[in-house]
Order: C-alpha cells, then structure tokens, then sequence
C-alpha cells in the first residue's frame, strides 16, 4: 500500500446560517481518516450527513474551519491559486448535480478535462469517441445537456470524470437517475479504473451497490464519522 | 467607436499633409504682382517685368522664379471665377511665384528694391498666413488626438462592462471549469479571444465604413493643398491619399483586436483573484 493520497486531520467545518447573520451550522464535526493510494471507498450515510461536503474538501473547493485536509500530499489550506488547478487535474469530479456545461456539446463537455490539460486535439477526438462508445452515448455527440434525458447526463458526467484517467476519482451518486443495467456498468467501470491504479472514493445512500460490490467504507453520521474500515 | 477612431486618426493624418504643404510650400513661397499694359495706372509693362525680374535674380536666397502663363492664372482662379473667366473686364497682372531657400536669405528691402525698379509691383509674402494655417492645422490635429484618446477610453470602458458582465452571467460556468483543472490563464485566454475577435470584427467595420468619409473629405480639402479637384480618377485617387490612409480598415481592425484583448484580459485577471 502507498501513502495517504487523502489524510483528513480533526477536520471541522462549519457555514454561518442565514447569510452570515444566525448561529453558525456544523456541517462536519472532528473528521479523521486517511485514504491510501490505489484504494477504493464507499463514502456512505443518509442525506444530509456530510458525504458531499467531504467530497468538497478533497477537491479542494472548501477549506476546513478547523484541522487540515491534505491531498496528494499537500495540505489544501496552504494552496496557491497557482498550484491549485495542477492538483485538481489529478482529480476527476462526478458531482451530485451533474453540472454539465450547457452550451456544449457531449463531445464537448467530455472532451473538456483533456484539451485543459493539454491534450492534442487528435488524441483528444480518440478517447472521447471511445469513451463515449463504451458509454453507448455516441448518437449523442453534438447534442446538448438539455436534448439529454436524466441518466444520459450522468453518464455524460461521469464519461468526463474518468476520460483522463485520474488519480484520485470522486463521485458523488455516480448513478443516480440510470437504470440497474447503467448503474452496474457504471459501478464496475469505477472498479475497473481502480483496478489500472486509481484511488477511487464513491458517495452512495445505494446499498444495493455496496452489497454487489463490498468494501472499505465510510460512514458518517450528521457530520460525525462513525466507522472507517 | 472605431469609426469615430478611424475619421480623427485620418484627421491627425490629413493635418499633417497641409502643415507640410503650407510650411514647405506656400510658406516658402512669394508673389509679385507685376501691372499689365492694359493697367491704367502703369506704361510699359514688359520692361518693367524685366526690371521686376533682374531685381528678384539678384536678391540672394531666392531659389527659384518662375513667371506663371495665362492658363495658369486662369487655372488659379477659376475655383473662385468659374462662371466669369470670360467675363472678366478687370486687368490680371502678371505673376510671379518666388521660392525662397528656407532659412535663408532676407526679405528686407525687397519691396522698396522692387518699388524702385518695377513701380506697381506689389510684393506678397505668404508667409504670415501660411504660419496661421499650419497653426490651424495643429490645433485641428490636436483635437483629433484628443478626440482619439477619447474614444480609446470609451472603448476599453465598454469592454470593462461587457466583460465583467459576461463573467458575471458565466460565474457558474467559470466555478465548474476551474474544478476541473483549469487555470486563471486558461480561462482568461479564452475570454480575452472572444473579445478580441468581437473588438476586431467592429474595428474593421468601422474603418472601412470610414475610408469612403475620409475620401471625401480629403477632395473637398484638395484646393487647400493646392492639388486640382479634378483629380477624381481612380488612378488619381491612390496616389492622392497617404498611404497610411488606405490602411484604416487593417489599422482599426488590429488597434481594436489588442484594445479588446489587454482590456479583457487584464478586467478578467482582476475579477477572477477575487473570485472564491
């Protein structure tokens, strides 16, 4: 096993309630756990209870209140703007809300971590077509989120958290909105990038996924982590 | 705004031209107005030509003397005569254009020499109101330059509105982008691109609906420089507009490409350090 990719240290996060002016709101409360590299994790617990706003923190689009996440090594609160996006490329993102961009195209919004990174635009065109074959999304290359039905777009969402072949993969219920047959191949493509290396970490109030596919998970509780295994 | 830029840039240009003109033209040059025979004030006009002539050949720091013909003169005054060059009853005297070396030579006693020598001769310096000219001329150029300044601000305001507008309308867009990776230039970049092909695509409308203006106005100035306004032959025409002139719809259509993109670019740097 190799070292932490993700180490929470008594993290603590808390928002102000009512723009600032009611009591402030703990969102997570003396988090601690770390994630080795090449591992996967099922990140569980009721709505409500915190798993987005791990996710969050991992991607570096929040700062703890108190303790320290460090990812990749690095702790996130110390970050420059400069440094920031380089880590965050190491990241693939599925969010809870889809969050395609709307003006592009399929191909487009899959295509878009790559030609961030840098990728030739003829490699480029080869991994998106392939990845949205094995997505059985290519009749919906030049079409746009709102042509989309609910699933397509979270496949899409996922086809463009996994195109680069990320480091570290969060998901945040990759398979909401997809059937049984969808949401299988989705879970086992999550597996298979974890098996060529990935550290994949999966948020799911679904235990039927959990019960297929058994692992180290993590529980949490009203912003408590309650177990980690 | 890039054709209000165009129309003050070939103002500044055009200014120029005639300063030019009447510094190194008109406001080198003298007349002397000889009487006719048919004067009936003078007697024997052609030797007191000759006596006009000998006193200007021996006047040190004259560079040339040239005695203009008939048509000539007619050519002169036709802008001012046309409908009565055949009318005229009133005795033209004969003309004699003088220039001088620049800097050199000295007008004193000229015309007491010539009064003595050639009496009637009317000596005329254009000197005075060649250097109120080019004084116009200079003062037109400076408001063409302020009126340049202006509309350089006025654009990059424009551009600061649009694009913060823009960013604002897209601040989602923006977040979602930057979790992927992507950099403050990367995003910047792609910005500023828009801006500048918008800029650029407004640039070139504006400097090519200008040239037709430009052209315009530069005959109806032509008589100030002294060129025939006749010259409205296509051949004529290139050769009459400075070269620079002709290049508006380039000049403006790259002037607003770089306007658009530094004021994009440096309005998107600001506003994405104090995004969250």
């Amino acid at each position: 096993m190799g070292s932490p990719i993700v180490r929470f240290d008594s993290v603590h996060l808390c928002y102000s309630a009512s723009g600032g002016q009611g009591a402030p709101v703990d969102v997570l409360r003396d988090v601690n756990f770390s994630i080795w590299e090449g591992s996967f994790r099922w990140l569980m617990g009721a709505s409500g209870a915190g798993k987005t706003t791990v996710l969050r923190l991992m991607n570096m689009s929040l700062r703890p209140t108190r303790g320290e996440v460090t990812v990749f090594g690095a702790p996130s609160g110390s970050l420059d703007r400069t440094c920031t996006p380089q880590l965050r490329r190491q990241i693939g993102v599925v969010f809870q809300d889809v969050r395609l961009l709307s003006h592009l195209s399929t191909f487009d919004n899959v295509a878009l971590p790559l030609r961030i990174g840098g990728r030739p635009e003829g490699q480029v065109r080869a991994d998106v077509l392939e990845m949205l074959r094995w997505m059985g999304l290519t009749s919906k290359l030049v079409s746009l989120p709102a042509d989309l039905s609910q699933g397509e777009r979270q496949r899409v969402a996922v086809a463009r958290a996994v195109i680069s072949r990320p480091r570290l993969l969060l998901a945040d219920e990759p398979t909401d909105g997809l059937d049984p047959n969808q949401s299988a191949r989705v879970i086992h493509l999550l597996w298979e990038l974890n098996r060529l290396g990935s550290t994949v970490i999966v948020a799911t109030h679904n235990r039927t996924h959990v019960d297929r596919h058994p692992g180290p998970a993590l529980i949490l509780s009203q912003g408590s982590l309650v177990e980690a295994n | 705004m890039a054709f209000l830029a165009a129309l003050a840039t070939a103002g500044w240009m055009g200014s120029a031209v005639l300063i030019g003109h009447w510094e190194n033209g008109a406001g080198s040059a003298l007349t002397v107005q000889v009487p006719t025979a048919t004067d009936p004030d003078t007697t024997d006009a052609p030797s007191r030509l000759s006596a006009a002539k000998a006193v200007l050949v021996s006047t040190p720091g004259i560079q040339s003397i040239k005695i203009l013909s008939s048509e000539e003169l007619t050519t002169l005054l036709q802008p001012w005569l046309i409908t009565y060059m055949k009318d005229i009853a009133v005795p033209i005297p004969t003309v004699i254009v003088i220039h001088m070396v620049r800097g050199q030579g000295s007008l004193r006693g000229l015309s007491s020499r010539l009064a003595e020598k050639a009496p009637g001769a009317i000596l005329e310096d254009h000197d005075a109101w060649a250097g109120n000219l080019a004084t116009l001329a200079r003062a037109l150029q400076l408001c063409a330059g302020f009126i340049l300044f202006i509309v350089a601000l006025v654009t990059v305001a424009v551009i600061v509105v649009a694009t913060r507008s823009g960013l604002a309308s897209r601040r989602e867009v923006i977040l979602i982008v930057y979790q992927l990776g992507a950099t403050d230039r990367y995003i910047a970049h792609r910005f500023s691109r828009r801006a500048a092909t918008l800029a650029s695509i407004g640039g070139l409308i504006g400097g090519s609906l200008a040239l037709p203006v430009v052209f315009a106005l530069a005959a109806l100035a032509s008589p100030l420089s002294g060129r025939d306004p006749s010259f409205l032959t296509a051949a004529a025409a290139f050769g009459f507009l400075p070269t620079p002139l002709w290049l508006l719809p380039l000049l403006m259509t790259q002037s607003a490409a770089i306007v658009g993109y530094l004021t994009a670019r440096i309005t998107m740097w600001q506003w994405l350090r104090h995004l969250n």
